[in-house]
């Protein structure tokens, strides 16, 4: 096994972990709506919140980097330029994350002093970590890229798919730099801000789990490179067509100009076009192939990458995307639900498809099937679809009568929060939660488990790389 | 925009959508199956999309150039499915098959 490949392993080992984490936060999180008094006085629901996002956007960036290095040593026929770079900053990542994580249950804030955003926290929603840590990831995102263009160089040949991949470093690690102007107009602050979330999200990380996608698709379904390569390009024309400027739905009622309410209800719009026809590529994938596979769920996961992708990002979005409407729906749960539901089929589940498909690899196993990762898909997916369910009545409930009949007041916001359909969202999103953290301790014992529970046939040995 | 036609105008866009993965889901699975009656179905799936594109055009407070980017999406959403399966099957045929 590879150094890259031991790396990558330990990356998805972490980012399962934190996937843990995240799932943990967000139930406490959902307990608060239906209990305020939660933890009263020991841990705030802000907190919660926070942990719950910033670990979401942790494990998946340390799946995608785990996956990249999975992919990179076969794509080049050689070790990462850097890699040792890379395995002592795997592991400085790790000890901030729970360093800052600790930070964030016992110290939770400070005063508005240099001091709160260099030890404590930034203040800023997803890019909370206090400056130190800021400024190691930028490094983790900078080595990363080293790691990945390097390597490109030092080999001296590039395929499409790193081709893209490479260029895509340049936004990747540039973007998270805006996580650190300390802006005193939030209007201005908003708008530079919704550039990295945004930006990242929308735009590079759909470009990177297209390109992590390609490769997986190449190894789970022995697909050709020309067709992938093919296919991959159209994806990021479309991807970046529709989701570059999609960025200004970010921008409706922040104090930006009126044009972004055209420019961003536009190209938001346009955005189910390119998922449609990754639903139409599934569906033929699944057929060609008549679902066999020596790997099912990583198939099955990357079949619900396309579907949950087009459901959270298409269907959820486009309700809410045009001004018109987005000015009722706007920051309601009816966006929560949006958000669930797109970074679940957008990234989640091609995380998941590529853990598999590296246990396959690593543990030997000519085949990976059985009833764990079963029990997982289902619960993981029932789980999380009644959650987004759950979250939609309650958004639309908030929407209608805090926003639409309230008309945004405060004692609307208030009789919004009480209503009862509100809280049979809120309810019902709960029991959801435990669903899908079921799933995920179902997920976390298969992957450990597997090849050694599953009926898995034992391998030839690979050869040494 | 009364709190009763926000609600349903936001819930149809959401049909449209939802409308069209279901005629891109059918339309593959007929193209596979080589079967009409899932032929069928995908156009019953698209004629829903047309209807509920067709009833947020006509009956729906949204200015006119949200209801022409509806209709537009609409049109789109029909040729979709066939031009993917067509370039699928092109390129599967020329770039090498799955090996």
């Amino acid at each position: 096994m590879s150094r890259s490949k031991d790396l990558a392993v330990k990356y998805l080992a972490a980012a399962v972990l934190f996937f843990g984490v995240m799932t943990l936060s967000g139930l406490m999180s959902a307990i608060y709506y239906i209990n305020p008094d939660f933890l009263f006085g020991l841990l705030h629901f802000s907190v919660a919140k926070m942990l719950h996002i910033d670990t979401m956007i942790i494990w998946l960036l340390m799946g995608f980097m785990g996956a990249v290095y999975w992919f990179l040593p076969e794509e080049f026929g050689r070790e990462p330029a850097g890699v040792w770079a890379a395995e002592i900053l795997f592991w400085i990542f790790v000890a901030a994350v729970l360093v800052v994580a600790v930070i964030f249950v016992f110290v939770q804030w400070g005063p508005g002093t240099d001091t709160t955003l260099w030890l404590v926290q930034q203040g800023r929603k997803y890019v909370e970590a206090p400056r130190w840590a800021a400024i190691g990831v930028a490094l983790v995102m900078l080595v990363f890229a080293w790691n990945v263009v390097g390597t490109a160089l030092a080999a001296r040949r590039i395929t499409g798919v790193m081709a893209v991949m490479s260029v895509n470093m340049v936004p990747l690690v540039l973007l998270y730099l805006i996580a650190f102007p300390k802006i005193d107009n939030m209007a201005v602050d908003l708008y530079w801000w919704w550039w990295l979330v945004h930006l990242w999200v929308e735009a590079t990380w759909e470009i990177l789990i297209g390109c992590i996608m390609a490769l997986a698709m190449m190894k789970l379904l022995g697909t050709s490179r020309q067709i992938v390569e093919g296919w991959l390009y159209i994806e990021v024309a479309m991807v970046l067509g529709t989701g570059i400027l999609g960025l200004g739905h970010h921008y409706f009622w922040i104090g930006t100009p009126d044009y972004w309410l055209g420019i961003g209800g536009f190209f938001s719009a346009l955005e189910p076009l390119p998922l449609l026809g990754m639903v139409v590529h599934a569906v033929y994938d699944a057929g060609v192939h008549r679902m066999r596979t020596t790997n099912r769920p990583a198939f099955y996961w990357t079949l619900a990458e396309a579907f949950g992708n087009f459901l959270g990002g298409g269907v959820f979005g486009f309700m809410i995307t045009l001004p018109q409407l987005n000015l009722f729906a706007h920051g309601t749960q009816w966006t929560v639900s949006h958000g669930h539901f797109a970074f679940w089929g957008a990234y989640a589940c091609g995380v998941l498809s590529v853990c598999y498909i590296a246990l396959q690899e690593r543990r030997r196993l000519a085949t990976v099937n059985g009833s764990g990762w079963v029990w997982a898909f289902v619960l993981l997916n029932a789980g999380l679809i009644g959650m987004v369910g759950s979250l939609l009545v309650a958004g639309m409930a908030q929407a209608f009568f805090e926003r639409a009949i309230g008309g945004s007041t405060l004692e609307a916001f208030i009789a919004g929060q009480e209503n009862p359909w509100f809280m049979l969202g809120m309810y019902s999103r709960f029991g959801f939660g435990l669903m899908f953290g079921a799933g995920y301790v179902v997920l976390a014992f298969n992957l450990l488990g597997l090849g050694q529970r599953e009926a898995a046939v034992a391998m030839k040995p690979l050869p040494a790389e | 925009m009364s709190p009763d036609v926000f609600l349903l105008t936001s819930l149809s866009l959401g049909f449209m959508v939802l409308a069209a993965g279901a005629y891109a889901l059918l339309y593959g699975a007929a193209r596979l199956k080589e079967s009409r009656g899932l032929l069928l179905l995908a156009r019953v799936a698209y004629g829903a999309l047309a209807l509920d594109a067709t009833g947020l055009v006509v009956a729906t407070p949204l200015a006119l150039a949200w209801k022409l980017l509806i209709a537009a999406s609409a049109l789109a959403y029909l040729g979709i499915p066939p031009v993917t399966w067509r370039y699928l099957e092109h390129t599967h045929r020329h770039g090498g098959s799955h090996t």
